[in-house]
């Protein structure tokens, strides 16, 4: 058993107190973590003191070999410092270092500890014992932790990192040895890096006959900044064995699709509905469907009204509940050359007078003329050579799906290429852009607003429960269904949520073929509405009503 | 007029309702004049304990949740005490906004604050101003605005000078009735002018030489649906008459979906 001795008993054999104590170590012995200034560590408190300290007697006494001990529920990128000071009395003759430690002792306060208990569901060292893999590599880890220098007794700080399967992470794991004079403090300080998720067990070891007294032992636990580690399967559920999560952390319960609140261990039993709240409606992981039907199902008439995310959540989410959304950019239609614009001819140029004229010679040369009957035949005029317009260099764009810049570079004409792979070497050839060509669909791109706007819409209105007697209507209002989707809808809806609470709920009323349709119906529902109530609904500004 | 403002509440007999369209149309045209139109929106709800003072912003439109608890006895209060409450509210929460964005000129406010009290809420609003070139002749289209109704007028200016003004039209108390049914003025001679409404319902013809008017009915039906239905110095059966008259106006398609009927 790990004794707590009083300070005056820092001798070794328990009785008296080191006469020559302070003379081996050069200085006074302060009893504080300050001291030597090995502790460096922000959070260590360097002012505290204790008349005591720790004695592990080791020899037969199987209790006395293993104590100091704590587990720590440790995340990948968590640091963890450890520091003590160790010292130990030469009584004479060599320490016998040959009272191992059995791997049984080290696995029963391994899993008597009470963090390994709550997260390892109740293992227990015969459990752990019955593992294969775990005592053979316990027992290789424990054989290797030999003294390097003879005459010291066998006894270490001790580090273990065991992960999430209960696997030595031997990387994070170590130990150190006491101090190899008698009768000197020795100071250890050293930051252990947590490099796999799991437990790490610190404690101290003597498998000596010589006692050793461990003193100022602190292990500080810095967090990095992993708190969680969530696997899902498609749907959502989480991969328990595999997921992870830091001690002593707030419960994160905003996880899957975009961080949909897990109605999870809310009953006083511990259990819970296991449900994320998607605003709308409530998901169900386990079984990958919504319990209601969705509210938006107008949109989606091919799809199962309980479907979560058109059955495709890899690349969709569904945050509200309402409508699928992807995460993912769009993939951009194919670009493709619609037109080929032909290379301007060249201008012909004027012969360029030489730069010296020659000398004149008077009088000038007369020309003969010809004879009457013969028709003076015009010399042929120099022919302009005609000089290549230099083509620009050549941008190599591939065809195919491009990326959202791509698109946006695209709205200007770009030349492609000329020269060699062109029948007609004189010709240019250019992207357009994708929206231009003739599309089955042909959708209006251009302003939104737009009298022509020939897109389907959805007119649809929000709702919410008054208590003043009322108009529960918030507003009417229209949205292209083809370019917005339902994404006009859910910013207003976050908007009106704010002013008005949570009762606030969108409800599609019509689809319509074109804008002016869909202007012509809210504008009669306002009017509606005004009828009713002697005024427009709460938030409506336009139209007007009559 | 380039800043609309809506008063809204969530409380009974909080300061919303259909009496709100008094103060708004005030407000917007003073802000008009004092030129405060920086927001093209600014919407003001005075809430209860449930929810949240906040301040949300979407770009020139700006809303605002205001708690403001209605006094004792507010409702045994006569119209003056309830407008007055009523204008403190909406004062109160302009001054958060200028607080909140320095937006607004708060002396300006203030200002309208007092005017609005000094004249004890009786404005005469010009709305719209038909010129006829040839004699010009100024004919002011101007608003009177009450707690339960707003009253329309005309003014004719022959020299820059009020020398008549008729009455037009009563109607509810709604800040947009100007826009739909003094929509399309047109002088048909210097002594007619005519003013249609938006939906071709029916046209005002002015006589400006004996300060008359008629109401020329341009549907089927016995009297324009909308213009009838809006108007507060007509009987509850016209009004009644009206709505139905209205609906019956309506493509069957469009009125299917207002009546939310299953076909």
């Amino acid at each position: 058993m790990l004794r707590k001795v009083p300070f005056g008993r820092l001798c070794g054999d328990g009785k008296t107190a080191v006469p020559n104590f302070t003379s081996a170590t050069g200085s006074s012995y302060k009893n504080n973590n300050g001291n030597p200034p090995y502790n460096t560590n922000p959070s260590s408190v360097v002012t505290a003191t204790s008349n005591k300290l720790y004695e592990l007697a080791g020899g037969s006494n199987t209790t006395d070999k293993v104590g100091l001990g704590i587990t720590l529920r440790v995340m990948s990128g968590d640091t963890v410092s450890i520091y003590g000071k160790s010292y130990w009395h030469n009584t004479g003759s060599s320490p016998n270092n040959s009272y191992s430690i059995p791997v049984n002792d080290l696995l029963a306060l391994l899993a008597g500890t009470s963090v390994v208990f709550s997260a390892g569901k109740g293992a227990t060292s015969g459990a752990l014992q019955g593992s294969s893999g775990i005592p053979t590599d316990l027992s290789h880890w424990i054989a290797d932790s030999v003294p390097t220098v003879s005459g010291k007794p066998k006894a270490y700080y001790n580090w273990v990192l065991f992960d999430e399967q209960f696997r030595l992470v031997s990387s994070s794991s170590g130990f150190h040895s006491v101090g190899s004079t008698s009768d000197v403090i020795d100071s250890f300080g050293l930051a252990v890096n947590i490099t796999r998720n799991g437990y790490l067990y610190v404690y101290c070891s003597n498998e000596s006959n010589t006692p050793v007294f461990f003193d100022n032992f602190q292990v500080i636990h810095n967090h990095g900044p992993l708190l969680e580690e969530n696997h899902y399967y498609p749907f959502g559920l989480t991969m328990a064995g595999i997921s992870s999560k830091a001690a002593g952390k707030l419960v994160n319960r905003e996880k899957f699709n975009g961080g949909n609140e897990l109605q999870s261990g809310e009953f006083s039993d511990g259990s819970g509905l296991e449900m994320y709240d998607a605003n709308f409606r409530m998901y169900d992981a386990q079984i990958g469907r919504f319990h209601q039907q969705d509210p938006l199902s107008d949109i989606n008439e091919d799809q199962s009204l309980y479907s979560f995310a058109n059955n495709n959540p890899v690349l969709l989410n569904d945050p509200l509940g309402l409508d699928a959304m992807t995460t993912e950019p769009a993939p951009l239609p194919e670009v493709v050359v619609t037109g080929v614009r032909p290379k301007p001819k060249p201008k012909p140029t004027p012969p360029s007078p030489p730069s010296v004229l020659p000398a004149r010679t008077s009088p000038l040369p007369v020309a003969p003329s010809p004879p009457p009957s013969q028709t003076p035949v015009p010399a042929p005029a120099p022919s302009p050579t005609p000089e290549p317009t230099p083509l620009p260099p050549v941008e190599v764009i591939g065809t195919g799906a491009l990326g959202a810049a791509g698109l946006t570079v695209l709205g200007v004409l770009l030349p492609l290429k000329a020269g060699a792979d062109f029948p007609n070497g004189d010709e240019t050839y250019y992207y357009k852009h994708p929206y231009e060509r003739p599309s089955v669909l042909n959708p209006f791109v251009g302003h939104g607003n737009n009298k022509e706007n020939s897109n389907p819409h959805i007119v649809y209105q929000f709702t919410f429960a008054p208590k003043d007697g009322g108009t529960p209507v918030l507003k009417y209002g229209i949205s292209d269904e083809l370019r917005n989707g339902t994404n006009r809808i859910q910013a207003q809806l976050a908007q009106l949520t704010a002013l008005y609470g949570v009762t606030v709920k969108p409800k599609i009323l019509q689809r319509t073929l074109n804008r002016q349709e869909a202007i012509e119906i809210e504008r009669k529902l306002v009017s509606q509405h005004f009828d009713i109530w002697k005024r427009m609904p709460r938030e409506q500004t336009r139209p007007t009503p009559f | 007029m380039k800043t609309t403002i809506r008063i809204n509440s969530t409380i009974k007999n909080g300061i919303g309702g259909m009496e709100a369209g008094f103060l708004e149309l005030i407000y917007m045209h003073l802000f008009n004049e004092y030129s405060q139109d920086f927001y093209s929106h600014i919407g003001i709800n005075q809430i209860d304990e449930e929810l949240d003072e906040i301040i949300l912003q979407e770009g020139k439109k700006i809303y605002i949740n205001i708690r403001y608890p209605l006094p004792e006895n507010y409702l045994e209060t006569n119209d003056e005490e309830k407008n007055k409450f009523s204008l403190l509210v909406v004062h109160e929460a302009l001054k958060r906004i200028c607080e909140y964005e320095n937006k607004l000129n708060i002396r300006a406010i203030e200002d309208i604050y007092e005017c609005i009290l000094n004249v004890k809420f009786s404005f005469e609003f010009l709305c719209k101003q038909f010129i006829e070139k040839d004699s010009g002749l100024k004919v002011l289209l101007v608003v009177h605005p009450y707690r339960t109704e707003f009253k329309y007028y005309l003014v004719f200016q022959p020299n820059s000078e009020s020398q008549h003004k008729m009455y037009l039209y009563s109607g509810l108390p709604t800040p947009f009735l100007e826009q739909d049914f003094f929509y399309k003025p047109k002088w048909k001679s210097q002594n007619e002018l005519v003013i249609k409404d938006r939906d071709n319902e029916m046209q005002f013809i002015i006589d400006v030489k004996s300060k008359t008017y008629k109401v020329e009915n341009l549907t089927r039906y016995s009297n324009p649906p909308s213009f009838t239905k809006l108007r507060t110095d007509v009987s509850e059966e016209q009004k009644k008459q009206a709505q139905l008259d209205w609906q019956h106006s309506l493509p069957p398609a469009i009125a299917s979906i207002i009546r939310q009927a299953d076909n």
